[in-house]
């Protein structure tokens, strides 16, 4: 088997050395003894064919053949301008280093951390009607009310489309209706709370770049019906949140009207627009949102601001 | 007019120890090999391909030469290679070079005379 194996490692190497000194090496693995010797050879001869097809291509060059096939009366049909070839073992060295270059542009792409990926948009668009019907007993969380509902032309993924409804005073219908419609049926405290954790954990950190920009004029013209963010504690996420950004500024969040506004220094006062139980987008660049990070017991402790491509943390001051 | 063969010089390895096992007697390719493997004590050895890699390159340099195969031996595979002048020469001229360094060497790295008060 070994041999066998030494007898293709030498049919490789270039003809010129397969001829000359070919049956000399193979008589000299015939000679050796034992089989860890006979493995030695083995590998000294898969280094003999590397070092020969890339190094000794001044022994081994092929010459061109000139032949020029006569024609009709006398004129060759083809005729070879130039009779130069390539070496094999430029060939080959650059078949090597291409494979080398390519692998590491490959391999680079893949492991590099920042990835450019394309995610389709999702628009947020006014009910037609600001007299929708309201269930009885809805709370009048602003004097104008309207539904939102996603564009859904522009939503290709359930776990995209927000809707979100204003509740009814029953403690079943009083809940954020995001991500995923709930079902009617999930009564119970533990489902929605279940399913209210499914649709936060399925709404991913790339969900803000689902949300196109809305025109500003229209945001503030149509005010939306905020969900009910919390009916136990409407004011949780109300408060003064000291950031690590540069600056090291303070971000205050605000309830007007049943909306909450956040109030950043040097920026105008802008509104929040819930995506899900803790995160709200801005309502001027919707590509921007706050997320707010709370307790077991449902208060607030701090928050995470994504604005203009740069993130950064807040911690509630307390007083 | 004597050739200038220093500009073959320094010689590898391989190449030193198979013209120095050629120097004594015409070698074929399995007998260069112990015979490079005998003076080195074990320390260097030759694989086949190293081996025909330097004897073909010591071929096109007129250093060594092809006898081709002997009547007495038992393998008809083997061929035999001799020193030719040119490669005795080069040899030699890679000795003189090798003295030199072995002497260079002695007296870098003799313990220093302790002067005299």
């Amino acid at each position: 088997m070994l041999r066998l194996l030494y007898c293709w490692l030498l049919r490789f190497h270039p003809a010129r050395f397969r001829e000359r000194f070919g049956e000399e090496i193979l008589s000299i693995f015939d000679h050796i003894e034992g089989r860890a010797a006979a493995a030695g050879l083995l590998a000294d001869a898969f280094i003999s064919l590397l070092r020969q097809w890339t190094m000794r291509s001044e022994y081994w060059e092929e010459k061109a053949a000139v032949s020029v096939p006569a024609g009709v009366g006398g004129f060759p049909v083809f005729y070879t301008l130039e009779s130069f070839k390539p070496r094999k073992s430029a060939l080959i060295g650059g078949a090597v280093l291409t494979w080398i270059v390519c692998s590491a542009v490959f391999l680079a792409i893949r492991h590099t951390k920042i990835h450019s990926v394309y995610l389709p948009s999702v628009s947020f668009e006014p009910a037609p009607s600001s007299n929708a019907q309201l269930p009885a007993g809805a709370p009048n969380l602003s004097p104008t009310q309207a539904s939102v509902r996603p564009s859904t032309q522009a939503s290709t993924r359930p776990h995209t489309q927000a809707i979100i409804e204003s509740g009814t005073n029953t403690p079943e219908a009083d809940r954020v209706r995001v991500g995923r419609r709930i079902p009617p049926e999930a009564n119970s405290s533990a489902e929605v709370s279940e399913l209210r954790e499914q649709a936060r954990l399925t709404s991913s950190d790339t969900l803000h770049r689902n949300i196109t920009t809305t025109s500003p004029v229209q945001c503030l013209s149509q005010p939306f019906v905020s969900t009910n963010i919390s009916r136990e504690n409407p004011f949780s996420y109300v408060g003064e949140y000291s950031t690590d950004a540069p600056g090291k500024f303070s971000v205050l969040i605000t309830a007007e009207d049943g909306h909450l506004m956040i109030e950043i220094p040097g920026k105008q006062k802008s509104m929040l627009i819930p995506v899900n139980g803790t995160r709200f987008a801005f309502c001027e660049t919707q590509n921007n949102w706050v997320e707010f990070m709370k307790h077991d017991n449902g208060a607030a402790y701090g928050l995470r601001i994504y604005r203009n491509g740069s993130e950064f943390r807040g911690h509630r001051k307390t007083n | 007019m004597k050739e200038d063969l220093s500009s073959f010089l320094p010689l590898s390895s391989a190449t030193l120890h198979i013209l120095l096992s050629l120097a004594g007697d015409d070698l074929h390719g399995y007998g260069i090999m112990q015979e490079v493997s005998r003076q080195s004590q074990g320390q260097y050895k030759l694989g086949p391909g190293t081996l025909y890699d330097n004897l073909q390159k010591l071929i096109e340099g007129r250093f060594i030469q092809e006898l081709g195969h002997r009547a007495q031996d038992d393998d008809p595979r083997r061929r035999y290679y001799r020193l030719t002048s040119r490669g005795r020469g080069v040899l030699a001229a890679e000795m003189a070079r090798l003295k030199g360094v072995v002497r260079e060497g002695k007296l870098r790295l003799q313990p220093a005379r302790p002067r005299r008060a």
